[in-house]
């Protein structure tokens, strides 16, 4: 029998996995092996490992130099879909130091993990998880994995986006709250414009009575929460499209629906979630974030600004201010493109790295110059020039000059730079 | 097959038919919009109750918080609102400041385009509470204040300005405000100098606002005031921009 062998898992620029749609990680355990067990003892080591709400995720560690396999197929980042685990045990006893968590496995011919009801009844194979970190990654583990094999979001359809008309989600939504049960019911009923009304009217006491049902206590709306994730999106939308018809647009978000776009995001870290690996995972999934603001506000928001998004983003799990500055300041440790600035009135922003000193400073050189000519630049020029903020240009400016790139000319005109030639002189 | 609705009659007695289903179909669209319209605000009611009791509970469950949100989210429900009084019990007050703060900045960049960040505090608090929805009690401007003060580590940007007896929200720290940029475009199609009224006419701005511009403007040593025009109003002169033309 062919060696099992797991799916790709894709990574964003920051290192975090992708997710697939409505995706949601439980946790994260550091120094877990992957062990093929029936394979020649093949193992994967001290790899970084997510349960998510439809995948086990795996991740080769970062430096493969520290990283040894026992075998020629060389450990890569994977994902195990949760659809083609059939059941795990857990070994954890005091005698074993290592605890471990096996799964068995529905595979297809070819090797490929596969569901249950595509594989064939004899195909089934084992891997085994071994959680070498610190003490509560079993437990973490197992709880997490049981969560997820219980709740089986893998198996609900996702969310349909957008391109209906009003008629169409409003029935969408409603009939999903009505089941199976009835939906063949096209009689004489439900013909004629009689038919429509009462159809329509049928279908409003439904929502409401799903509504009613599912707030009732919070065990019910768990039990009910996907479908009223797609009433409320529906219901939302069809009353929007509505009113773009009748031009009842509302002005005063306007400053802020460009950010709102982006809003959402679907797997949150968090404290228990990520455990130890907190801010890393939050520095990552912040840059990650940021990087459609960032192009929208042309390279640069305000911190204040950040937590607000970032947080709205989140939804429920607020992050403090202090563990935002904690998150930014190690995105050069991440290698994110972007990095936190203070100024020296104290303000503090995230910037793209495409304004770093280096760039700006080759900008404002070229700017200085004008057909081999020097010319003076003010910070009017620079604000033009680099379409930014005008106390931002100067701000600059004044940084250059401290880097002896420019030099000034305080004349009649206002203050004026102009490249440091006697850098030239120094240089030769 | 039918012979009738040919010719002239025929084709009257169709038309008719038409906008009699037209009118149906408009009237059908209205009340089913009403009833949607209600079926939302029930569900908005239910769903900030929720957030309000269960908040901690919701917490606790990765997948559900997300289906939470997702409702939250297209409802238009603030899952941050809560209660002072139930932070005080669990862990004092830290983290009720930190949601306001979301709220407030929130506030703030949505009226951006309006007031260039430049907020009074009293409008301030009373656009916070109309986002915070009905279900919780209403903020004072007290703990607005507070919630701003808490934001203070995360820079200078976000802070109180005293102006006269009024107490200013200033959102948009100096090296990211771009009103300044609009002065200066201002003043150089006019020939290198502006007019507090000018700027009012062409750009839109409140008293405010531009006081805040053109302060930083002469602080910069950008704009220069000349007194001495015979209409009596005060000009700001941009030199450079003088020169240029």
């Amino acid at each position: 029998m062919a060696a099992l062998v797991l799916d790709d898992l894709v990574l964003s620029a920051s290192r975090r996995p992708e997710l697939l749609e409505s995706e949601i990680e439980l946790c994260w355990v550091q120094s877990a092996d992957l062990e093929f067990d029936k394979h020649k003892g093949e193992t994967w080591r001290n790899g970084t490992l997510a349960v998510t709400s439809h995948r086990l995720l795996w991740l080769k560690p970062e430096h493969d130099a520290d990283h040894q396999t026992t075998s020629s197929a060389p450990a890569r980042d994977c994902s195990l879909p949760l659809s083609s685990i059939k059941g795990h045990r857990g070994v954890n006893s005091f005698f074993k130091k290592t605890p471990r968590v096996i799964l068995s496995v529905w595979r297809s011919a070819e090797g490929r993990p596969a569901c249950a009801e595509a594989a064939q009844a004899e195909e089934l194979d084992e891997v085994s998880v071994a959680l070498r970190g610190p003490s509560g990654s079993y437990d973490t583990m197992e709880k997490n994995l049981t969560l997820a094999l219980s709740r089986q979001e893998w198996k609900r359809a996702p969310l349909r986006k957008t391109g209906l008309t009003v008629g169409e989600t409003y029935a969408l939504a409603t009939e999903r709250q009505r089941g199976a049960t009835s939906s063949a019911r096209v009689g004489a009923s439900a013909a004629g414009i009689g038919g429509l009304v009462r159809k329509q009217r049928e279908d409003n006491l439904r929502a409401d009575k799903s509504i009613d049902g599912a707030f009732k206590d919070l065990a019910a709306l768990m039990d009910k929460a996907r479908e009223m994730v797609d009433l409320s999106a529906k219901l939302k939308e069809a009353l929007r499209e509505n009113a773009e018809s009748a031009d009842d647009t509302n002005d005063e978000d306007k400053g802020i629906e460009k950010f709102l776009l982006t809003l959402g995001i679907t797997s949150v870290v968090t404290k228990t979630t990520a455990g130890s690996m907190f801010h890393q995972q939050l520095s990552q999934q912040l840059s990650d974030f940021l990087e459609e603001p960032l192009k929208k506000s042309s390279g640069a928001l305000a911190l204040v600004d950040v937590y607000c998004i970032f947080n709205r983003a989140r939804g429920i799990e607020l992050v403090s201010p202090e563990d935002l500055i904690e998150a930014a300041a190690l995105f050069p440790k991440i290698g994110a493109g972007m990095r936190l600035r203070k100024f020296e009135s104290g303000t503090l922003a995230i910037q793209s790295s495409e304004h770093s000193d280096e760039a700006l400073y080759e900008k404002l050189e070229a700017m200085a110059q004008e057909g081999g000519k020097p010319v003076g630049i003010g910070p009017d020029d620079v604000a033009g020039g680099l379409d930014i903020p005008l106390i931002l240009a100067r701000e600059y400016l004044l940084m250059a000059e401290q880097d002896q790139v420019l030099c000034r000319d305080d004349g009649p005109d206002g203050l004026r730079f102009y490249r440091n030639f006697f850098r030239d002189l120094f240089e030769y | 097959m039918r012979r009738r609705g040919i010719g002239m009659h025929g084709l009257k007695q169709k038309q008719t038919a038409r906008s009699h289903y037209r009118q149906f179909g408009e009237q059908l669209a209205h009340e089913r919009v009403a009833m949607m319209e209600d079926q939302l605000s029930k569900f908005r009611k239910v769903l900030e109750d929720f957030a309000f009791r269960h908040k901690e509970d919701i917490k606790r469950d990765p997948i559900f918080r997300k289906h939470f949100h997702e409702m939250c989210a297209s409802i238009g429900v603030d899952p941050l609102a809560s209660n002072k009084g139930m932070w005080s019990e669990l862990l004092g007050f830290g983290d009720f400041y930190y949601e306001l703060g979301v709220q407030a900045v929130e506030a703030c960049m949505a009226h951006r385009p309006a007031n260039g960040g430049l907020m009074e505090i009293d409008e301030l608090v009373a656009q916070v509470n109309k986002r915070r929805g009905g279900k919780v009690d209403s903020v004072s401007k007290d703990d607005v204040v507070q919630s701003i003060k808490k934001l203070g580590k995360l820079g200078s940007g976000f802070r109180l300005l005293q102006i006269g007896k009024r107490t200013i929200v200033q959102s948009v720290p100096g090296e990211l405000n771009r009103d300044h940029n609009m002065v200066l475009s201002q003043a150089e199609s006019q020939g290198g100098w502006v007019r507090s009224a000018d700027i009012e006419r062409s750009l839109g701005f409140t008293q405010d606002r531009m006081q805040q511009a053109l302060q930083a403007l002469l602080n910069e040593g950008q704009a220069w005031v000349d007194d001495g025009h015979e209409d009596g109003e005060r000009r700001y002169w941009f030199p450079y921009l003088r020169h240029v033309k």
